[in-house]
């Protein structure tokens, strides 16, 4: 089967060669409000991720190029006159890389968290979306409103997505795709926003290499298993 | 092959499942299927389909076409529709299907190339390839370059807004950038010509232009440092290991051997270049030199001293005025960052040139009984040696404290031996230089609280120059009584110079003001001695010793938040002693500069200040000196306490808008000296007498504009500058007093395609420029038109032509010539290949050498000289990358 798939992957990329064509973007991703609380976001937690965005091939990476770090910030609380320590911690990943495979229906993620890398491979999750006759537009896109429940990776987060067919591109941020048009913005459970800034393109194609780290390809399953550990 | 399709059908089914899952409501009915394919009937998977509706654009259903290039799509509802195949980079697919049974079968669709360009019509949010960021401007270089580009040169000149110019320096919107940085570390130093022309530019990411560069000497950050510059960030695949090339050229008696190493990583920028030819081509200007040569920090008494420029070296003057030169050039550059705290930047380079100039000179000279010239023809032959190291060591062992050491050691050696044949005589003048000179300095710099802080420094020159001039000729000159018929002058004189200085300074804040306190004491010994074997009035033995104490305030308030006054006071004492007589004055030279800032790319800027001229021991020699076989230098009546005060004024304008992308800069300055170094002269056939003498006054005027447009609705840019200046100057003629009036004007204007990655661009334009000189007697000018059309093409992948093409018009007041030039370039990449050939033609249409007309106007004469201009070539060369 691994043979096949090897050949269907030549056949596939021998397919493309007249044509090519490169989609490049930069998106950020924008914390609306923290999870789970109702307070405002410590400003550091709210500060947008940027990310440089690739499509070429049948295949897509989204790469996080604005510099994290995690903090800790130490406040006191005073109470009845005496100064209580509490700590407010951010985590972020210094590292984020989310790659779609189209042909091989293939997913990966990569980061590195508190120097940490971790590698989950899955299939490509596919969502049943619902197209709403709805429009909006966004950095100069036409797009239309497309809704599902995002049930990937254990999760449920209800996804509103905003997709032009301006842009023939069936793929979007993170791992969000199949829509019958580029996704340029999506919002994650009225907490988080993902839009794309800016887009251009290219008439050459652009090589993507699956990404790799140190650390061993996991399934989602066994990666959930050892991070509960 | 059976089981393989099989196989693949059943990873079809699969797919198809999976798709089937995507999108079919549970009580569809109704299909339609097709299979979609390209021009050359290749499946294409991932096709955009959708099903819409006839009125209103919706969306009904959607798929995507599988490995096999097959999709299908359910419906609930039978009916008209509007079938859409979309995918990037063919053209879309519309049809309107009716769905009358079950089952609809489109059959097989082919996508066509997309004939409309894509990039213009969805892309609006296309960047101009330029984002500015706070102070930086970043050029997203792929977006102006057509693949011609050789060098980091030809790649600074295609971007908006930066330039190159003639002598190799880097200019931002008209100013010369300050700073050279290699992703972000400052990195050859002093050479921007070198470093622009050896970095190829393959090896270019990206250029950033960043006002208010931080150096890592600096140690107090909340002042803008109004230093600009521009950092060359490497691709990757340059760093962390050793790059670069060598090249080797060969044509017709020419050759060009060129070699650059490149090491750029984390820790050590390295570099080491080197280039011997014989076509003409320097590694080093004049710019250059005098960067090397003159390493001064800011001095505070303000003082601006007078030196003959008869001792450079010739080639750096000349130009292309030579009939032949050759050269060779190693130079090495060092960057070592052991840690976060520490610096040390090293460079060393050696540079000699051998020249011969063959020349004919006509010099016009004002006496009592009119105009005469002196005609001579000369065939000269320099050899020079240039070396110079420098090595500055920063450290700062916590973020407020600085200690530095910089250090640097330049010599000169140069043989001239020229053959005159004037009206009279046939002469051998030779002269053999030496100049050595040795600078260090010790810094200590550190912060206090609330802004406050001391800095320290220490620091030595020590200079040796001697030059020993030897004439011959056949029958007498310069009008002395030679014994024995031996027409011979040996004359050896040297130069000793020592200076320590003394630098402390103290800063701190007062409101919103920001000052500095400084106190410096400086002591200096200079001697400069002459002797001759057989005339004993060219002996001489001058020696000077100053000191120098120094007070001042600098202060730096902010009016408004856009208007910055800025004032430096200096009080000097300067004890002069000289013969055992010594004498004491007190200097004052006041700096005062007002500016608005109306954005950070918008200001005027208003500025005075006064200088003080003092006079060297050079000038001070009780007897006379030779120059040349018709030169004697002597002086009147400087005295070691002449002061030469001098005001200048002056308006400087910048505006540079990215949105509008236009800048214009404007500078407006005057400058007025009195009780000037000037001097008496008196020439008849034989002797030109040139005394030292002081003149009541000499004026400046310059004026500059400059101004780059970038249309938008055509893809040019315009630049344009001119600039304007005018001197009038006291000079005495046989002790009556004359005027000296001289002015030029320059214009340049210049078209520049700014079409994107296209696979022509060009520039042309036209640069004039006309100088006139005029006094009592004289009334000459040089004029000189320039059109010119520079244009780089890109043949294919592999074969790249850049042309220059350019035709001058000279004319002088008695002479005229005309010169085309050409010099085309085609080079040959060969992709994957270590191994790049190119052909370069130089200046083809003057294979032989041709005349130049230059006109220089000295202190008593005009000198009209025709030269033997280098000749063009060509050359094959060959180039390896490492």
């Amino acid at each position: 089967m691994k043979i096949k798939l090897v050949i269907l992957f030549f056949l596939a990329v021998l397919i493309n060669q007249s044509y090519g064509q490169t989609l490049k973007g930069i998106l950020t991703e924008t914390p609306l409000k923290g999870i789970g609380d109702e307070t405002e976001l410590s400003k550091k937690a709210a500060k947008p991720m940027t990310f440089s965005y690739v499509f070429s091939e049948k295949k897509s990476i989204q790469k996080l190029i604005s510099v994290e770090k995690s903090s800790i910030d130490t406040t006191y609380i005073e109470k009845y006159g005496k100064k209580y320590e509490t700590t407010s911690t951010v985590n972020r990943s210094s590292s984020i890389t989310y790659y779609k495979n189209f042909d091989l229906k293939k997913y990966k993620v990569l980061f590195t968290r508190n120097e940490k890398n971790t590698n989950v491979k899955e299939t490509l999750p596919s969502f049943d979306w619902k197209l709403i006759n709805e429009n909006k537009t966004i950095n100069g896109y036409t797009c239309k409103k497309a809704t599902t429940i995002n049930t990937a990776f254990n999760s449920s987060q209800s996804i509103v997505a905003w997709y032009t067919d301006q842009i023939p591109v069936n793929d979007g941020p993170m791992h969000y795709n199949g829509l019958p048009g580029f996704i340029i913005q999506i919002e994650i459970n009225d907490n988080t926003m993902l839009t794309f800034d800016k887009l251009v393109f290219s008439k050459e194609n652009t090589p993507i290499e699956e990404p790799n780290n140190s650390a061993p390809e996991l399934s989602f399953s066994d990666y959930s298993k050892q991070s509960a550990k | 092959m059976i089981p393989f399709y099989q196989d693949i059908s059943s990873l079809k089914k699969q797919f198809l499942c999976f798709f089937l899952l995507i999108t079919v409501p549970i009580f569809s009915q109704n299909s339609v299927t097709g299979s979609v394919l390209d021009s050359s009937n290749k499946p294409i998977s991932q096709v955009n389909i959708q099903i819409k509706d006839t009125e209103n654009d919706k969306t009904i259903a959607f798929s995507f076409s599988d490995t096999s290039g097959n999709f299908r799509l359910e419906l609930d509802k039978k009916g008209l529709y509007i079938l859409k195949i979309s995918y990037l980079g063919l053209k879309s697919f519309t049809k309107e299907i009716e769905i009358t049974n079950n089952l609809l079968d489109v059959g097989k669709i082919t996508l066509e190339e997309n004939k409309i360009d894509l990039e213009n019509v969805i892309i609006k949010n296309e960047a101009s390839g330029m984002t500015e960021i706070g102070d930086t401007l970043r050029y997203r270089i792929e977006k102006f370059l057509n693949g011609t580009e050789e060098t980091l040169k030809d790649v600074i000149k295609k971007l908006p807004g930066l330039d190159i110019d003639s002598q190799g320096k880097i200019k931002a919107n008209g100013k010369e950038v300050d700073k050279l940085l290699i992703d972000g570390e400052e990195f050859f130093i002093n050479q921007q010509k070198i470093a622009t022309e050896n970095i190829t530019a393959e090896m270019v990411k990206n250029i950033e232009l960043i006002k208010n560069y931080t150096e890592f000497k600096t140690i107090k950050k909340d002042n803008k440092s109004e230093i600009t510059a521009l950092n060359i960030n490497i691709k990757e695949q340059f760093k962390n290991k050793l790059t670069g090339n060598v090249s080797a050229g060969a044509g017709d008696n020419k050759y060009k051997l060129h070699a650059t190493l490149f090491n750029f990583s984390k820790k050590t920028l390295f570099s080491l270049i080197s280039d011997s030819n014989n076509t003409g081509e320097l590694s080093m200007n004049i710019d250059d030199y005098t960067k090397f040569t003159n390493q001064k920090e800011n001095g505070t008494i303000g003082e601006t001293t007078f030196s003959k420029n008869d001792d450079l070296p010739r080639f750096l003057t000349i130009g292309n005025n030579v009939k032949e030169r050759s050269s060779y050039f190693t130079g090495l550059n060092l960057k070592y960052s052991p840690n976060k705290k520490t610096q040390v930047n090293f460079y060393s380079i050696f540079n000699s040139v051998d020249q011969i100039e063959q020349q004919s000179n006509t010099q016009f000279y004002s006496s009592n009984s009119g105009v005469f010239s002196n005609k001579d023809s000369r065939f000269s032959n320099e050899e020079t040696v240039f070396t110079n190291s420098s090595i500055d060591i920063a450290h700062k062992p916590n973020e407020k404290t600085l200690i530095s050491y910089k250090g640097f050691f330049s010599g000169i050696s140069k043989t001239n031996s020229i053959e005159i044949d004037n009206n009279a005589n046939q002469l051998n003048n030779a002269t053999e230089l030496k100049d050595y000179s040795f600078n260090h300095q010790l810094n200590f710099a550190t912060l206090f609280e609330n802004n406050r802080g001391f800095n320290f420094s220490l620091k030595q020159q020590i200079l040796k120059k001697s030059n020993l001039l030897n004439i011959e000729s056949d029958l007498p000159f310069l009008a002395l009584n030679f014994e024995n018929n031996a027409y011979k002058i040996i004359q050896n004189s040297d130069l000793n110079k020592n200076n320590i200085d003394v630098n402390a300074n103290y800063i701190f804040n007062v409101k919103k003001t920001a000052n500095a306190l400084f106190m410096e004491s400086s002591s200096r010994k200079d001697n400069y001695k002459s002797a001759e074997e057989q005339f004993s009035q060219f002996e001489n033995d001058v020696v000077t010793e100053n000191s120098v104490q120094s007070f001042g305030l600098q202060t730096k308030f902010k009016f408004s938040a856009k208007t910055t006054f800025s004032s430096a006071l200096s009080y000097s004492r300067i004890q002069f002693k000289m013969d055992n007589s010594t004498d004491t004055k007190w200097l004052f030279t006041p700096k005062i500069s007002l500016k608005t800032d109306f954005s950070s790319n918008h200001y005027i800027k208003f500025s005075f200040s006064r200088n003080n001229g003092l006079t060297q021991a050079e000038n001070l020699i009780p007897n006379s000196i030779i120059s040349d076989y018709r030169t004697i230098y002597s002086n009147v009546n400087l005295r070691l306490n002449s002061v030469s005060p001098n005001n200048q004024v002056g308006i400087d304008y910048f505006y540079f808008n990215n949105k509008r992308k236009l800048s214009i800069i404007s500078n407006l300055s005057y400058y007025k000296a009195t009780n000037i170094i000037s001097n008496n002269s008196s020439a008849d056939a034989a002797v030109n007498l040139i005394q030292y003498q002081l003149a009541p006054f000499e004026n400046r005027f310059n004026s500059m504009l400059y101004s780059e447009k970038t249309l938008s609705f055509i893809p040019f840019s315009i630049r344009a500058s001119a600039s304007y200046s005018s001197s009038s100057k006291i000079l005495f003629s046989n002790n009556l007093n004359q005027n000296l009036k001289t002015e030029s004007t320059s214009g340049y204007l210049s078209f520049i395609s700014r079409l994107r990655q296209t696979s022509l661009q060009f520039e042309t334009g036209v640069a004039t420029s006309k100088d006139v000189y005029k006094d009592v007697l004289f009334n000459s000018r040089i004029s000189i038109v320039n059109p010119f059309v520079e244009t780089s093409f890109k043949i294919s992948n592999t074969i790249s032509l850049v042309n220059k093409f350019s035709y001058k018009k000279i004319r002088a007041s008695t002479s005229s010539n005309e010169i085309y030039q050409l010099s085309p370039r085609l080079r040959v990449n060969f992709p994957k290949s270590k191994v790049e050939i190119s052909v370069i033609a130089h200046d083809i249409l003057n294979i032989k050498n041709y005349e130049q007309i230059t006109l220089t106007r000295f202190d008593n004469f005009t000198e009209e000289r025709i030269s033997q201009s280098l000749t063009g070539y060509y050359l094959l060369n060959i180039k390896f990358k490492l």
